[in-house]
Order: structure tokens, then C-alpha cells, then sequence
């Protein structure tokens, strides 16, 4: 029973776990790209528009390769213009938006069903809980790992060392994006069963920025934390019932501002500071 | 600073030009969109819904600027407008208020709501020290939501879910709302040339560690801007809602004005005055996009090109920079 909820959690969570991964390589980088939820808004699009062409793993491919590009509207501006990064970001998300709703607007749909097999999910979710290990590995024991977020802690003294500052910076918002295209193909394909609509990510990009921070920049803490967005994401169905009706939807919102509101406290009283500043 | 003004503005016409682009390419027919074109810049009546929908738009830059002045980097108009626009649609349709009365609660009930909304970022960012950027992100579709709710509950009218609409008597067209715009704009223009709360703003986001030490409190500046770009956010969705919308059904997706006034405060520099103008010019891209909806091109492609024209005058600002 346990193991059940905590699988059916996983499955709603996933999708915002894979975001969050890209973003937080992003942030130990020393950046931050508010426009996840946009580029996740496009994977979904561009996944349902592939998969009704080829089969449901080129949609995933497809998404997650829609997502890197559009990173790069992002990252071409801020790593080497060092644009706002700030307004890039937003700019991306309200861009990938439109591009995403406009994709699905000139592709009709061939078939009228895309399941995506079940041994395809089992490997999406496996690679959901052993990509944080990854991560955790890569940025501990990898002179890649090391330079990166020797750039994200102080990026003087990490040129003055010869760390390739834009081109690790790159490399991580570009993987940012493929993991939320990803992530949004996942949504689309697996969660709405081959189906895309205008505003399928509800704002799920940015509970995934959030969870970056709650799981305090740690591959490990973040695959935490957005598992328990996840989690409170599963209860919608309870709440619902319960008499919220669609109020129940804010739930996750209000959980994670109250954890970002909590956790920024916390640091503050015990003089931790982040890993990136 | 004559340069900078340049750029920007080559860089906003690279984007319009772009943005036209990608509707041609979206469309597969280039001369329907330059028709188009042609037509929303020329024709009275297109014109008259550039000035309507640019109405929510301005209030929301005009507001926002301010608070991007003193460093407080709120996004969270959108959902201020969307509570504004609310509650602007229940004293007008469900109070049972009319007359002067009506038109007092039509002033000051919506812009109370989107100030009251306003605390919520300033107090988590004040008090406990949270990002407002993302809080306030969150909190907009926290406001969705919370709409879509009253909308299919207490507001909901007849079998469709859908509420009542505004009463005739209390619906404006676009000049109350334009009047209502420049008035703002040249209020907070007043407010930073003229008053100490200008001078604050103006302090603090210069030189925010000079300024405490000069005895200026970062938490009442926070406060102040919050409470202003909050109530004008919520008026200018009570003007939204008089004017055009009439109506609410619910949402599975902003509305976008908000957005849309936060792109517009960035790119007018955070200019009162220059986001009114701004504005106009944004709310023609959503005139431009409705008028191609026909042609199969999707509501949100009005925030795409104004985020398409964000984007490139950055590169274009982003290279002065860099020569300099």
C-alpha cells in the first residue's frame, strides 16, 4: 500500500523532478533560468506532435531536443551578452508558451492514442531516481563537476584559474533545457495520455526553481524535495473531494512558498549560505 | 543615454519584425499577416482595442516600474489584475450597489484587493527573506485558482459556468481607461521627481547599502512600492473588466496583461512615461493576434512576440554594453 503511493508520487513527481535536476546544474553554475516552465510547455507540444509521427520514444527525444534549443534564446543573451538574466528568463518562458500552444496549433494529431509503453516509463522513472546520484557524483568526484561549481562559487577567481567560465555555463543551460523538455514531454505523453492544451504546465517550472532552492542545491536534497512537491501533488484528488473543489490546485504553490518562506528563516538563522552566491 | 534609447528601439523593431515572421512562417501565408498588419495600425477600430487592452497593461508597468526601481523584482501584477478584475466584476454585477456608490466601491474595492495581494510577496520577502521573483510567480496562479473557484461556485450564473456579466450602465470604452493609465503614469513620474517616497525608491535601488546607512528603511520602501504597483494593478484589472471582459469563465491560463506590464517596465527602463507608450505598442501584438486567430494562430502568440521583442533588444542593449 505504501509502496504503491509512494510509486503512483513518483509518476505525478517525475516530470518536476527532471526539470529540477537541469535547473539546479544550472544554479551550481552560478545562474538561474526562470523560463523552465516554458521550455516545458514546448517538450510537452513538440513530444505530442513527434510521437503522433514516429513512436512515443521519439516524442521524448523530440521534446527534450525542443527544450535545448530553446535554452538557447536564454543562454546566447545571459552567458555571453551577460543579458538580465532575470528578464531572459521570464522572456523564454513567455516565449516557449506561445511557441509551444502555435506547434501544437499546425500538427493534428495522426493517431489517436499514444501510450507510452511500459517498459519506456520504467526506464524514465529509473532515470529519475539515479539521476541525482549522477549529478551527486559528477559535480563531486569530476574535475567537470569541480570547475563547475568553482564558477558558480566564484567566477573571478574561477577564470583567473583557468576555468572555461561560458562554455560550462553553456553547456549547463543547454542541459537544463533537455531536462525540461524532457520533463514536459513526460507530462504530456505519459500524464495526459498523448494530449497537449494551452497552460498543461500550470506553473509546474516554477515548483521546480523552488524545489532547486528547498533541497538546499544538493542532487540529493533537490531529488527530495521535488519528490515531496510531488507528493503534495498526489493529494489534489483528496482535497478535492474533501470540498475545495479547484482550490485544491493551489495547494502545491502555497506548500512551496510556505517551504521557501521556512527554509529562508532557517538559513538565515543558522548563518547557512548557499552553495552559489 | 540618447544611444541606449536607440537600441532599444532597433531592437524592438527587430523583434516586431520577427515576430511578424513567425506568424507568416505559423500561417503559411505571409501577405494575409502583412494585411493584417496593415490594418491594426491603421484602422480606427483595431485601433480603439489597441487602446482598451493596453489599459491593464500600463497600470500594471507604471506600478511595476516603481517597484523595479527600488530593486523589488515583483511579477506578481498578473495576479493582482486577475483578483482586481474580480471584484470590480462583483460590485458591479452581484453587490446590488449603483449610482455613486457604485462607482466609489468600482475605485477603490479592486485596488484594495490587489494591494492586500501585494503583502503577500513583500511580507515573505521582509519578514522571512524569500525570493520575490518566484513567490511572486507562484502567487499568481495561486489568484487563478482562487478566480476559477469563486467563478465556478458563488459567481456562477445559469447552466454554463460562467458568471454574470457587467451591467450596461457601468461599462466604459477605452478613454476612461487611457485617461486612467496616463494619470498614473504621470502620478508616479510626480512621485519620483517631487516626494521623499521618490527620492526613497530612487536611493535605495541605487545604492541600497548607502541608503540604510543613511537611515532609510528598505522595509518601508518594499512596502510602499508593494502597496502602489499592487493597487494599480488591481484597478487597471477593474478597468480590464469594465471595458472588455465583462464577464469571467474560468481559467486555464493568465490572461498574460501582467506579464506583459512586467516586459513593458524592463523595456521602457523603468519609465512611467515610457511604459504608457510602451504599453500601446504591446497591446497592439495582442490586437495582432486576435485578428489572426482565424488564421489558426493561438492566443498566446501575442506574449510570444512581446517576449521575442524583449529578447532581442536585450542582445541589443547586452552589445553597447559590451563595447563600452
Amino acid at each position: 500500500m505504501a509502496v504503491e503511493v509512494a510509486l503512483s508520487a513518483l509518476v505525478g513527481a517525475a516530470p518536476i523532478m527532471l526539470a529540477a535536476y537541469g535547473e539546479l546544474l544550472l544554479e551550481r553554475s552560478g545562474r538561474v533560468n526562470l523560463g523552465v516552465d516554458g521550455m516545458m510547455a514546448l517538450g510537452a507540444s513538440v513530444a505530442v506532435a513527434a510521437a503522433s509521427i514516429g513512436s512515443p520514444l521519439l516524442g521524448l527525444l523530440a521534446g527534450a531536443f525542443a527544450g535545448l534549443l530553446a535554452a538557447l534564446f536564454y543562454a546566447l543573451p545571459v552567458v555571453y551578452l551577460r543579458a538580465d538574466q532575470i528578464v531572459a528568463g521570464l522572456s523564454l518562458a513567455f516565449l516557449a508558451w506561445g511557441l509551444a500552444d502555435l506547434t501544437a496549433s499546425l500538427t493534428v494529431p495522426l493517431s489517436p492514442a499514444i501510450i507510452v509503453g511500459s517498459a519506456l516509463h520504467d526506464v524514465l522513472l529509473l532515470l529519475t531516481l539515479l539521476l541525482p546520484l549522477v549529478l551527486w557524483a559528477f559535480l563531486r568526484f569530476t574535475w567537470l563537476g569541480v570547475e563547475l561549481r568553482a564558477v558558480g562559487h566564484d567566477e573571478a577567481a574561477a577564470r583567473e584559474r583557468g576555468a572555461r567560465v561560458e562554455a560550462l555555463r553553456m553547456g549547463a543551460a543547454l542541459f537544463g533545457g533537455l531536462m525540461a523538455g524532457l520533463a514536459g514531454a513526460y507530462m504530456s505523453l505519459v500524464l495526459y495520455n498523448g494530449k497537449y492544451f494551452a497552460g498543461i504546465t500550470s506553473g509546474w517550472g516554477w515548483l521546480a526553481v523552488g524545489s532547486v532552492i528547498l533541497g538546499y542545491w544538493h542532487p540529493l536534497g533537490v531529488a527530495a524535495a521535488s519528490y515531496s512537491v510531488g507528493l503534495v501533488l498526489s493529494l489534489r484528488p483528496y482535497l478535492e473531494a474533501f470540498g475545495l473543489g479547484p482550490l485544491s490546485a493551489t495547494a502545491p504553490y502555497l506548500v512551496v512558498i510556505a517551504a521557501l518562506a521556512l527554509s529562508a528563516v532557517l538559513s538565515a538563522r543558522l548563518r547557512l549560505r548557499p552553495p552559489i552566491t | 543615454m540618447e544611444q541606449r534609447g536607440w537600441r532599444i528601439l532597433g531592437g524592438a523593431l527587430l523583434g516586431f519584425a520577427l515576430a511578424v515572421l513567425l506568424a507568416s512562417i505559423a500561417t503559411g501565408d505571409p501577405i494575409a499577416i502583412l494585411r493584417s498588419v496593415i490594418w491594426v495600425y491603421t484602422s480606427p477600430a483595431p485601433l480603439a482595442n489597441v487602446a482598451l487592452f493596453s489599459v491593464p497593461i500600463a497600470m500594471a508597468a507604471v506600478g511595476l516600474s516603481l517597484a523595479y526601481r527600488a530593486k523589488f523584482i515583483t511579477i506578481g501584477a498578473e495576479g493582482q489584475i486577475i483578483l482586481g478584475s474580480l471584484v470590480a466584476l462583483w460590485v458591479a454585477a452581484y453587490s446590488g450597489l449603483d449610482g455613486p456608490a457604485a462607482y466609489l466601491a468600482l475605485a477603490l474595492l479592486p485596488a484594495a484587493a490587489g494591494a492586500l495581494y501585494a503583502l503577500l510577496p513583500f511580507a515573505l520577502r521582509a519578514y522571512a527573506g524569500a525570493n520575490e521573483v518566484l513567490s511572486s510567480l507562484m502567487l499568481n496562479f495561486v489568484a487563478m485558482y482562487l478566480a476559477n473557484y469563486f467563478i465556478a461556485t458563488y459567481l456562477r450564473e445559469g447552466p454554463f459556468v460562467i458568471t454574470r456579466a457587467v451591467p450596461p450602465e457601468l461599462r466604459t470604452g477605452w478613454q476612461l481607461g487611457v485617461l486612467a493609465s496616463l494619470l498614473s503614469a504621470a502620478g508616479a513620474w510626480l512621485l519620483l521627481r517631487r516626494t521623499a517616497v521618490g527620492l526613497a525608491i530612487e536611493v535605495y535601488g541605487r545604492a541600497p547599502r548607502a541608503a540604510e546607512t543613511y537611515g532609510y528603511d528598505p522595509k518601508r520602501i518594499m512596502l510602499s512600492v508593494s502597496l502602489l504597483s499592487g493597487s494599480l494593478a488591481g484597478l487597471g484589472g477593474a478597468l480590464a473588466m469594465l471595458s472588455f471582459q465583462h464577464s469571467l469563465t474560468p481559467m486555464s491560463f493568465p490572461p498574460g496583461y501582467g506579464y506583459a506590464g512586467a516586459l513593458v517596465a524592463w523595456l521602457s527602463g523603468n519609465s512611467p512615461l515610457g511604459s504608457f507608450l510602451a504599453s500601446l505598442f504591446f497591446s497592439s501584438l495582442i490586437v495582432l493576434g486576435r485578428s489572426l486567430q482565424a488564421a489558426g494562430v493561438p492566443l498566446s502568440y501575442a506574449l510570444a512576440a512581446q517576449a521575442l521583442i524583449v529578447l532581442s533588444t536585450l542582445v541589443a542593449v547586452a552589445r553597447e554594453q559590451r563595447w563600452r
